[in-house]
C-alpha cells in the first residue's frame, strides 16, 4: 500500500491510502513532497504505520526532501514512534531539541493507562498556558474537548496497536489568530462498529452516516445516559472561537466547523480509502483580538 | 451521631481529570466512604480542578448520585469548590441524569436539578429544621405533594430525615434538616 503525502497537511486534506505499486504486502509512506504537517498528519502517519506493522506488513518511510519538514517530523517524534524495523529512507535529521512542552506535544502513544497522566502533566498545563498567553477564554472547553477525544480513543478505540496523539499550537504571527490543534488517531474497531453495538443503531452500513449519527447528543453504542462526548466537543469549543473538527473512520469522514455566531455545518463524506480505527482532528482558533 | 468528611477531587483525581476510567475510580472511592457509615455528611470539593470533561463528571458524580438513595443511610451530599466552568459541567451532568445535588458556593446552599425541587429546597433553607406540614403550608402544597418532594430531596442527600421522638400525634412523625453548610477537613474517616 502507498500513502503519498504531498504539499501542506495532506492527511487533513486529500491524501489517500492506495494500493499503488506495493500492493497489500507492504506499506510505503512517501513523504518526499511533504511541505507542511499538522498534528493529524503526524499522528496519522504513525497510526497507519502501526496498523500495517500489526498486519505483518513491512513499513517504509521516505523522508521529506525539504530538510525543515524532515526536522519537524524528527522533532515531533514521528521517527521515534514508528514501529520497530521501519525502514527510513532519506537523510535522517539531527535530533536536537529545546523544551517546548508549553507549545506542543510530540506524537505520543495513548492508552487507558496513560491518558489521565497525559492530561495532568501535558494537556492541561499546555492548553492553559497557551490560552492565558493569548488572552483566550476557551482553555477549559478545549481541555474538556481534548479529554473527550482521548477518552473515546482509549475507551472505544482500544486495540493491540494502540492510539497516538499529537498537539501543536500556532501563535498566529503568520496567520490571522492563535490556533490550537490536536489529533488523536486510534486503530480500534471504528465508529460504526462501536455504534452498532447498540441495537438501535445496528442498521448502519455507511461509515460517514454512522459518524454523523454519533455526533448527535445522546447517541451511543453503549447507551445508559452516554453518547454526549462528540456533541460536547463541538458545542462547548465553538463558544470560544472558531472550531474546525474532523472525524474519519472506516470509509467515512465528517467535518464540522462553527463559531459562537454561526451554525456549524456537517458534511458526511464517503472516502475512497479505509481508515483503520478512528482519527479525530480538532483545530480551535481564538477570536481575533480587537 | 453523624460524621463528616470531604472528598478532595483535586488531590485524589487530579487538576484535569478527563477519562471515564478516572471517574469510575473516584466513584468507587465515594462508594467505599459511604458504605462504612450511617449518617455521613459528605462534601465533594472540586477546589483546584481547572478543567474536566463531561464524561468524567458523568462517570464520577452523575452515576454516583443516581446509584444511591442517600436517605436510606441518613447521608447528606453536597458539592463545593466550583468555578464557572466546573459548575456548568455539574449542572449539565445533573440535567442529563435527571437528578439533583446541593451546591455550596460562598457559604450559600442551592440545589441544581428539578426546578420544583430547587424551589422546595430554597424554602427548606429558610425553615431550617421542619416537618412536612410546615413545608406544605409555606408552599401551599398538599401534604402528599410535600412528602413526595421531601422524599426526593432526602434521597438526593439534600435533606436529612429523622424521626421525632415523643410525638403527641399517632404514628411516626419525621422532621427534616437541610444539608449542613459546614465543610469538614479532607482527612479520611476512621473505619466505622
Amino acid at each position: 500500500m502507498d500513502m503519498v503525502l504531498v504539499g501542506d497537511r495532506p492527511l487533513a486534506e486529500a491524501a489517500l491510502l492506495s494500493f499503488g505499486e506495493t500492493g497489500l504486502d507492504s506499506l510505503k509512506i512517501d513523504a518526499t513532497r511533504l511541505t507542511f504537517a499538522c498534528p493529524l498528519d503526524l499522528a496519522g502517519i504513525v497510526a497507519t504505520a502501526h496498523w500495517a506493522a500489526g498486519c505483518s506488513m513491512p513499513v517504509t518511510l521516505d523522508l521529506p526532501h525539504d530538510q525543515d519538514i524532515g526536522s519537524y517530523l524528527q522533532r515531533m517524534d514521528v521517527l521515534r514512534q514508528m514501529p520497530a524495523r521501519t525502514r527510513i529512507a532519506g537523510r535522517v535529521p539531527a535530533d536536537g531539541r529545546a523544551d517546548l512542552s508549553e507549545k506542543l506535544l510530540e506524537v505520543t502513544a495513548l492508552s487507558l493507562r496513560t491518558a489521565d497522566d497525559l492530561s495532568e502533566r501535558v494537556l492541561g498545563p499546555l492548553v492553559t498556558a497557551f490560552y492565558d498567553e493569548h488572552g483566550g477564554t476557551g482553555a477549559a472547553a478545549v481541555i474538556g474537548a481534548c479529554g473527550e477525544l482521548m477518552d473515546n480513543a482509549v475507551d472505544h478505540g482500544q486495540s493491540e496497536t494502540g492510539a497516538f496523539i499529537a498537539i501543536q499550537t500556532y501563535s498566529g504571527t503568520t496567520t490571522d489568530a492563535p490556533r490550537f490543534e490536536m489529533a488523536v488517531c486510534d486503530t480500534g474497531v471504528g465508529v460504526m462498529e462501536t455504534l452498532r453495538q447498540n441495537p438501535q443503531y445496528a442498521h448502519h452500513t455507511r461509515d460517514e452516516l454512522a459518524i454523523a449519527e454519533a455526533m448527535r447528543a445522546g447517541v451511543s453504542g453503549i447507551g445508559a445516559g452516554r453518547g454526549n462526548g462528540l456533541s460536547d466537543v463541538i458545542g462547548k469549543t465553538r463558544q470560544h472561537g472558531r472550531l474546525d473538527f474532523q472525524i474519519r473512520s472506516g470509509r467515512g469522514e465528517v467535518r464540522v466547523s462553527g463559531s459562537a455566531s454561526s451554525t456549524h455545518t456537517e458534511t458526511p463524506h464517503s472516502r475512497p480509502d479505509q481508515t483503520s480505527g478512528t482519527w479525530a482532528w480538532l483545530s480551535h482558533r481564538m477570536p481575533k483580538q480587537e | 451521631m453523624t460524621e463528616a468528611t470531604t472528598f478532595q477531587v483535586r488531590a485524589i483525581l487530579g487538576k484535569y481529570p478527563v477519562t471515564r476510567s478516572r471517574g469510575k475510580d473516584g466513584r468507587d472511592r465515594l462508594d467505599d466512604i459511604l458504605s462504612g457509615y450511617n449518617g455521613l455528611d459528605l462534601t465533594i470539593d472540586f477546589s483546584g480542578v481547572e478543567a474536566m470533561n463531561q464524561s468524567f463528571v458523568d462517570e464520577f458524580l452523575g452515576r454516583f448520585l443516581v446509584s444511591h438513595d442517600f436517605g436510606a443511610t441518613d447521608a447528606t451530599v453536597k458539592v463545593t469548590g466550583l468555578d464557572e466552568d466546573t459548575r456548568f459541567s455539574i449542572v449539565v451532568c445533573v440535567e442529563r441524569r435527571d437528578t439533583q445535588v446541593a451546591i455550596l458556593d460562598s457559604g450559600a446552599l442551592t440545589l441544581v436539578g428539578d426546578k420544583f425541587l430547587a424551589e422546595t429546597f430554597e424554602k427548606a433553607l429558610t425553615l431550617g429544621t421542619f416537618r412536612a406540614t410546615a413545608l406544605a403550608e409555606e408552599l401551599k402544597l398538599s401534604a402528599q405533594n410535600a412528602n413526595n418532594r421531601l422524599k426526593r430531596l432526602t434521597a438526593a442527600g439534600a435533606l436529612r430525615k429523622s424521626q421525632v421522638t415523643g410525638s403527641s400525634r399517632g404514628g411516626k412523625e419525621f422532621e427534616y434538616t437541610v444539608v449542613s453548610s459546614h465543610v469538614a477537613d479532607g482527612q479520611p474517616l476512621t473505619p466505622a
